[in-house]
């Protein structure tokens, strides 16, 4: 079974389609990432998958329809971390975390001794227990997307939907924060689809890309058969050059020279 | 296995054991403190005395007696759900709209049952001549019209219903309903000392039967702002994340503010607009305790209650026989007392 099933997505914001005929799938455990340019429909087509847009076609996500999965139930499936997520001023790291265990308590209940030890387990995968008091609101850049990423862990679900998570980022915060992701895919099983902007980061993190233009695939396999420098510099840039380091695709975009 | 490490911010027992403590002697010296000082001990007496099981003498004259269940008790137990009414709505309205400036006037209520007072006031059937009062149930209309019309406004929007279009709703409401306030009260100047009085607020018309009024109200409104204590804290987070991890933040928004309208609503009706304390109560316990929802909300009811008890024993005490509005207390007291905690505390607002 797939995690992830999309068939023939269109999304249409106020009579503007952002999202065309868009088609393709994940594997469990697979990490894909939706890559193109701005405005390419990359988060439309992500937030299909939590409910937060419209659509038209079918999206599966282990084998259930997402419109069919509601509420609690699609949270415990499916978890999202936005580009921004709000960081509430005053919030302590632990409250924050706690967030995650919403889809595994009642709407009424407060939280259980499980809980608790589910956000300590989550803390402690992402090495930062010592932040547990500490203010959300005063944790840098690096420090937040660990803790948006062990607010994922504590909610137990198999898919985790990243929107551009890393983009705010230094180069090595960035590095290590996907290098993290990647852990938690082989230790916790989960499968990973995230829009990126950094192609090169793409290219070395993902088993798969999906390549959006105007809101059409344009390719999807693996970042060698999709980020080629002929389809790089139709979509993107004209100056974009693909080159091979340790056989990984670079992605660079060069300054053209006025001679 | 993770004993001692520090855990989710929680309602602390002696948080909520100190400010039951609080309220409760808030009460006795409400009771206490008038032209006729009663004693602690006296009022203790005969509170046990009207326990069927206790056989006690009170001590009290039948004219004490009756100062203090007549006047003063209904008085102090109407401040108390006013109090915890408003404050409660505060922390609610906060929390669903993520805004610290929120109060339980920001959709309307208040203008609306300003109005609705006004209306009363002015062409109203004098008091009494009614099986009814009129003035309160035309605040109460008001108050939930002036809501509702913010809320079919607010999401009558085509694109972008956030919480902020339904906060620019309940502006525009509230300054057309205001207007129109302003306008009949002019035109009807004779009723402009009453229709001033109403609105700044006050508990000097309580007798059991107000108290009877609202208690219900109060007791449904309340139950469900704290029973929906955290999932105040998820919407904290924004309303695409807040889904994304389960819940449904329109829904829940409109249950909290319907409920939170309701009681504020029914306290509105016999208390006129009693100003601040559905800012300052929250904030101040924000201040010195948590930002998390699960604290604020219970406390609110608590404090909340203790804050009018002691705004009003201010306002019929300093110039006695005459009294302040207590709208006026709440804010010459209040805001100097939260200037206080603003400064000492570790400064989260928002």
């Amino acid at each position: 079974m797939n995690a992830i099933d999309f068939s023939h997505v269109s999304v249409v914001y106020s009579e503007h389609p952002v999202v065309r005929d868009v088609s393709f799938s994940v594997s469990d455990r697979e990490w894909v990432s939706v890559v193109g340019p701005n405005g390419a429909g990359k988060s439309s087509l992500l937030k299909t998958l939590v409910g937060a847009v419209a659509y038209s076609g079918r999206v599966d996500l282990r084998g259930e329809s997402a419109t069919e999965l509601r509420g609690r139930h699609r949270a415990s499936v499916v978890a999202y971390v936005p580009q921004r997520s709000f960081f509430p001023p005053g919030m302590t790291v632990f409250d924050f975390v706690l967030l995650g265990r919403t889809p595994h308590m009642g709407p009424l209940a407060s939280e259980s001794r499980r809980d608790i030890d589910e956000v300590w387990e989550a803390l402690e995968a992402l090495h930062i227990e010592r932040f547990a008091s500490r203010d959300v609101a005063t944790l840098s850049g690096g420090e937040t997307q660990r803790v948006s990423l062990a607010r994922v862990i504590a909610q137990r679900a198999p898919v985790l939907v990243l929107d551009e998570a890393t983009a705010s980022l230094d180069l090595s915060a960035q590095h290590e924060v996907l290098e993290l992701i990647d852990a938690l895919r082989s230790s916790h099983g989960i499968t990973v689809v995230s829009a990126i902007h950094d192609l090169t980061a793409a290219a070395q993190f993902c088993d798969r890309v999906a390549l959006l233009s105007g809101g059409e695939l344009i390719g999807f396999g693996s970042p060698a058969e999709v980020l080629t420098e002929a389809v790089l510099r139709e979509i993107l840039e004209p100056s974009i050059r693909v080159i091979e380091v340790d056989g990984n695709p670079v992605i660079v975009s060069l300054r053209t020279q006025e001679s | 296995m993770n004993a001692g490490r520090p855990a989710a911010s929680r309602l602390h027992w002696w948080w909520i054991g100190g400010a039951t403590v609080f309220l409760l002697i808030s009460i006795v010296v409400g009771v206490m403190v008038g032209v006729f000082a009663l004693s602690p001990g006296d009022i203790i007496r005969s509170v046990l005395s009207r326990l069927s099981w206790v056989e006690l003498s009170t001590g009290l004259s039948e004219r004490e007696e009756a100062i203090l269940w007549q006047i003063r008790m209904p008085r102090v137990i109407l401040g108390v759900l006013v109090g915890s009414m408003l404050s409660s709505a505060g922390a609610a309205y906060q929390g669903v709209f993520r805004n610290p400036l929120a109060d339980p006037y920001l959709l309307g209520a208040g203008a609306g049952a300003g109005l609705g007072a006004t209306l009363a006031i002015a062409y109203g059937p004098v008091a009494g001549s009614w099986i009814i009062d009129p003035l309160p149930l035309a605040a109460f209309v008001g108050a939930i019209g002036g809501v509702a019309l913010a809320y079919v406004l607010g999401y009558s929007v085509r694109s972008g219903r956030t919480s902020v279009t339904l906060i620019l709703a309940g502006v525009a409401i509230a300054a057309f309903l205001t207007a129109l306030q302003t306008f009949v009260q002019q035109r009807e100047s004779d009723t402009l000392r009453e229709v001033y009085g109403w609105i700044l607020g006050s508990l000097n018309t309580a007798g059991w039967s107000e108290v009877r009024l609202v208690l219900p109200y109060v007791v449904v409104s309340l139950s469900v702002v704290v029973a929906s204590r955290r999932l105040l804290d998820v919407l904290s987070v924004g309303d695409v994340e807040a889904s994304a991890l389960g819940i449904q933040p329109v829904r829940i928004r409109m249950t909290v503010i319907a409920f939170a309208t309701l009681g504020t609503a029914a306290v509105v009706a016999v208390s006129g607009l009693i100003g601040f304390v559905g800012i300052i109560v929250p904030h101040a316990i924000r201040l010195v305790t948590s930002v998390s929802y699960r604290v604020i909300v219970p406390l609110s009811v608590l404090f909340g209650g203790a804050f009018l008890v002691l705004a009003d024993i201010i306002a019929r005490t300093v110039l006695s026989p005459a009294e302040i509005p207590i709208g006026v207390v709440t804010a010459l007291v209040g805001a100097p007392f939260f200037a206080l905690v603003l400064r000492t505390s570790k400064g989260v607002v928002s």
